[in-house]
């Protein structure tokens, strides 16, 4: 009954227990100091503006995973960036809000805004809560667009502020990076240790059996609020850093194509772990850039990537690297 | 003695049809009942009702002296009153130790943001529990796959596990759901005196659906049989087994013979 265990496991176990211990803090070190200085030795803006967009997409991704972590896919998530981005820059514009208060008060009032929607949506499964999500974006689009004397219809708000900390203005590309990148490792060590937690254990257990999961104690309806509200709340205010970013905001910022766009990186990047998020982002923000020459062909290669990579590596890119490293060290990684 | 569990006249409509009618019964602290019937008899609708996975169309469910009807199955389980699914027994992709971890959910006493914080107290907490499960893998020989995805388990396994994640929630009611189907009848066997012993090292009441007729008359101490989702006999397995309406309701009457 009991299956043979490979022998190596046992022999290679101190070996690949110290791995296991220096290699991931050895792995986060160099690509901290990496982020840090790399930036410094480029003259050219546009690829500080690409690393902007990377780590704020990963946000995103990262957000959208925590949502999808409970088992739910929203195909309404850039409208919750989007509303973040409007809340802040409205009262940034009309009350002279502080960007970086603006921030704090977008994820608030997203994140309330996402308890109530889904009191009511998270009622509903599978499909239906995909249908009701994608329909919920479109609103927000339309009343972005029809609402004028808010937001300014189609012409969008101008002259939206940059963050200011201390009266220091990250006005520059180089400026806001460093934020972004501080924002970044805030969003990714708060999700690390939510899914570390009791929280991670109740959604993956929701995820994968539901009525075992109701049946083990775990309150499905609470926690999936939970997962809905923290990651619909980062994305408003990742969504509110973005627009005092680019400083512009339009009914056109976020819409249904940025909802496909997460949900890609996501995919692309394995949508199971935390990593998967970031390299999705980190591999399909520049793409826009290179395949500036084939205008109208974009959805199709989007298409084309996202189904080549659910044929071929169901778990998106980081099952290469863990693949990889399955074979080097001789053993399965723990899950 | 007080009943652990009181079913009070509860029915379940689906539509036209009476799937449930009237049906009342006790179940007492220590023993091992059997709910019992023909296919389509209510068996399965009755279990999902008592364990709150739909709510009765009427009548009242006690349970440790308190109503449960109408709470979320997820209150139900922290009162004491776990359930093991027929199908859907396990986490699949999960390891063994983590499905049972899973199991504890409810008896595991962190505060959520504490547990975010990995404070100390929730280190303690978490290896208590750890070894509170590592213990249950023990007694229903599981602990050497411990570190196995749970779907690599056979057949025989998995079941285990899913009783072993039930135990996890602490229960003072284990329902279980057909704990032997499928099983060949040496592994039935065996599943039957691990019950018994469970019943005794764990201190537990249980209520059990079972089609495998000798397993459930050699080791319940009460049966409930259902027919047509009405209750038509209750007793020790030796009157039921001689009881007029049960054989009719099993083999059919003469008439229709």
């Amino acid at each position: 009954m009991h299956g043979p265990r490979p022998p190596a496991i046992d022999q290679d176990e101190p070996r690949i227990a110290a791995r296991r211990r220096w290699l991931p803090a050895a792995v986060i070190v160099t690509l901290l100091a990496l982020a840090l200085i790399l930036p410094q030795l480029t003259t050219n803006q546009f690829y500080v503006h690409l690393a902007n967009l990377m780590l704020l997409n990963s946000i995103f991704a990262i957000s959208l995973g925590l949502i999808a972590s409970v088992g739910q896919i929203s195909l309404g998530h850039a409208a919750f960036v989007a509303a973040g981005a409007y809340i802040s820059a409205l009262a940034a514009l009309s009350f002279k809000l502080p960007p970086l208060l603006g921030i704090v008060l977008a994820g608030l009032v997203t994140g309330l805004a996402a308890v109530a929607l889904g009191k009511i949506l998270l009622r509903l499964r599978g499909v239906y809560f995909v249908l009701v999500t994608f329909l919920a974006g479109q609103v927000f689009t339309l009343v972005a667009l029809n609402w004028e004397s808010v937001t300014h219809g189609a012409n969008g708000l101008l002259g939206i502020p940059a963050i200011s900390i201390f009266g220091f203005p990250l006005s520059t590309r180089l400026r806001f990076y460093y934020f972004a990148l501080a924002a970044f490792i805030l969003v990714i060590t708060f999700v690390w240790a939510l899914m570390r937690s009791q929280y991670g254990r109740a959604f993956r257990s929701i995820a994968e059996n539901i009525r075992l999961a109701e049946s083990s104690g775990i309150d499905v309806s609470h926690y999936q609020i939970v997962a809905f509200a923290l990651g619909s709340g980062i994305a408003g205010a990742a969504g509110a850093a973005t627009v005092h970013y680019i400083r512009f905001l339009s009914p056109d910022s976020f819409t249904f194509n940025d909802s496909i766009a997460y949900i890609t990186m996501l995919v692309v990047g394995g949508r199971h772990t935390l990593i998967g998020g970031v390299l999705g982002a980190a591999f399909l923000t520049p793409l826009p850039e290179l395949l500036r020459g084939f205008v109208g062909a974009q959805h199709i290669i989007y298409g084309a990537i996202l189904l080549g990579v659910l044929l071929f590596i169901p778990n998106g890119l980081v099952s290469i690297g863990s693949s990889l490293w399955r074979k080097s060290s001789g053993t399965e990684e723990p899950k | 003695m007080t009943a652990l569990l009181q079913v009070d006249a509860i029915s379940r409509r689906f539509g036209g049809l009476n799937a449930l009618k009237d049906v009342s019964f006790a179940i007492h602290p220590g023993e091992i009942v059997g709910l019992i019937g023909p296919n389509g008899a209510g068996k399965t609708t009755c279990f999902n009702v008592v364990s709150g996975v739909m709510p009765p169309s009427a009548g009242a469910i006690r349970f440790d002296g308190r109503s449960i009807v109408g709470k979320k199955p997820s209150e139900i389980v922290s009162q004491g009153l776990v359930r093991t699914f027929q199908a859907t027994t396990i986490f699949p992709e999960a390891t063994v130790i983590e499905n049972v971890m899973r199991g504890a959910f409810s008896t595991t006493p962190v505060s959520m943001l504490g547990s975010v914080f990995n404070t100390r107290a929730t280190r303690a907490t978490m290896s208590a529990t750890h070894r509170r499960c590592e213990l249950l893998l023990d007694r229903l020989s599981l602990a050497p796959l411990a570190q196995r995805k749970a779907r690599e388990l056979s057949y025989g396994g998995q079941r285990r596990l899913g009783v072993a994640i039930a135990l996890a929630a602490r229960p003072k009611l284990l329902m279980l759901d057909e704990p032997v189907a499928g099983l060949n009848p040496e592994e039935a066997a065996d599943f039957g005196r691990l019950i018994r012993e469970l019943h005794k090292t764990e201190n537990i009441t249980i209520l059990l659906v079972e089609h495998h007729m000798r397993l459930v008359m050699g080791l319940c101490d009460r049966l409930v049989v259902l027919d047509h989702g009405e209750k038509i006999a209750e007793g020790v397995p030796a009157d039921i087994r001689a009881n007029r309406k049960v054989i009719e309701a099993y083999l059919g009457t003469e008439e229709a013979a």
